[in-house]
């Protein structure tokens, strides 16, 4: 059914949003119309902004609006160890347990051969350059435990092996308040190669 | 249609839609399957949909694309740092060569034999894996590349001869001697009896692999193989 241009055209682009089929969008598109028009226009406007200086961080790729990153020029923030992730919610989900306090370089995908995805898309060029000249003595190889994920880590540990630097990868295995008659075969399998003595 | 406890592998996976997969599945029974895995990328299915593992999965579905409708993880090969690299380049072959529900068991045994033989084995042996499964996928899908007979099928490779090898024909003897991409006799005989302990052999093997696998890839290169080129680049460069 058309309503008017102008509210089908706002219906049709807030699909675009994760998670928001045709009747969340009608529902939201009327909200906004009827209740939070003030609301709306700040929506628009940070849209507009973010989409128009949001650009990468020229050293860890991350999102920023900045040429260089809150992170990145965080004084207080060890300059040695330099986490790599896939994507920029993986440094937030890093940033909220507050463990680690190095620096990050974000990937923006993983290495997918049969979808062309290749070593350059995902600057790995950068990294080995950023890494050759900065003082990083530990890379820990945060990439996700999938396939494509393994290919990456072990891509860029192979970029990186005559480097000097220690190349570390995250522990993977038994998931805290699981069930190991739940757990799948190759998590199980990576458990049991990765244990480590009690007490360390 | 409905189909039960097939046996398969994942080839490739994408994300499709908000929380669905579409996996392409290489199956005994039937070949290569799409098929749409619905919501598993929401909630913690108790399998990932992963390459590398064996698996007996259900689907039904009336188009060419199926949906899952069971799955469980049978054997996990534990294949992990470099042979990764070698298990993702079948993969992607596969992709390009099989076509959907033209079925191959033997090629699918073979692809299984391949992955139980990568799971343990380093350095040359790796390319030895990956070449015999090549000849044995060119085989499969009717392509064979005879190495003991000439491109006429009529004599025998000699092992002090000389031959040119010609995609899609053959090997033809050469008189000249200094024509690049000649292969010796002895070496084609050694790969038709699949020993490679000659590096020459396996050099060799490799190229004409290469080139008769090529007519049937496509125009798109193979983006695996640029992971191999990459690293070994800049190993030779740096050393």
């Amino acid at each position: 059914m058309q309503i008017s241009p102008l509210i089908d055209q706002l219906i049709e682009t807030l699909q675009i949003l994760p998670g928001v089929g045709s009747k969340t969008a009608q529902r939201m598109a009327f909200g906004l119309l009827k209740h939070n028009r003030q609301g709306a226009r700040n929506l628009a406007a940070s849209l507009h902004d973010a989409m128009e200086k949001v650009g990468q961080c020229s050293q860890c790729r991350t999102f920023s609006e900045q040429n260089v990153c809150g992170l990145c020029s965080d004084e207080r923030r060890e300059k040695k160890l330099l986490c790599i992730v896939e994507s920029p919610l993986d440094v937030l989900a890093i940033e909220k347990t507050a463990g680690f306090r190095g620096q990050y370089f974000v990937l923006h995908g993983r290495l997918s051969p049969i979808d062309g995805i290749g070593p350059e898309q995902l600057g790995i060029p950068l990294l080995v350059t950023r890494v050759r000249s900065l003082a990083v003595t530990e890379v820990i190889l945060a990439t996700n435990p999938t396939v494509e994920g393994e290919i990456t880590a072990h891509y860029i540990f192979e970029a990186l092996a005559d480097s000097g630097v220690l190349i570390t990868r995250i522990a993977h295995g038994v998931p805290i308040g699981g069930e190991l008659e739940y757990i799948d075969g190759g998590t199980i399998a990576h458990a049991f190669s990765g244990r480590k003595s009690v007490g360390e | 249609m409905r189909e039960t406890r097939q046996i398969s592998y994942v080839l490739h996976t994408r994300a499709y839609q908000e929380s669905s997969l579409l996996v392409e599945f290489f199956t005994r029974s039937f070949g290569r399957v799409g098929v749409v895995a619905k919501s598993v990328r929401k909630a913690k299915p108790r399998f990932e949909l992963t390459p590398f593992v064996r698996f007996e999965i259900s689907w039904s579905g009336k188009t060419q694309l199926k949906t899952l409708s069971a799955c469980e993880s049978l054997e996990y090969h534990g294949l992990s740092g470099k042979v990764l690299f070698s298990a993702i380049y079948i993969n992607e072959v596969l992709m390009r060569l099989l076509h959907p529900y033209d079925p191959h068991p033997v090629l699918f045994d073979g692809y299984q034999y391949a992955l139980e033989q990568l799971q343990d084995c380093a350095g040359f042996e790796v390319e030895i894996c990956l070449r015999e499964f090549e000849k044995m996928l060119l085989r499969e899908t009717g392509y064979e590349v005879v190495f003991d007979q000439d491109v006429q099928g009529e004599c025998m490779i000699e092992p002090d001869s000389l031959y040119r090898y010609f995609p899609g024909k053959g090997f033809s003897r050469s008189e000249e001697e200094n024509l690049p991409a000649l292969y010796s006799g002895k070496n084609l005989l050694q790969i038709a009896k699949s020993d490679y302990s000659d590096r020459q052999t396996r050099k060799a093997a490799k190229q004409i692999m290469r080139a008769a696998l090529q007519p049937h890839l496509g125009n798109r290169p193979l983006h695996s193989r640029a992971l191999f080129v990459s690293s070994n680049f800049r190993n030779d460069g740096e050393k």
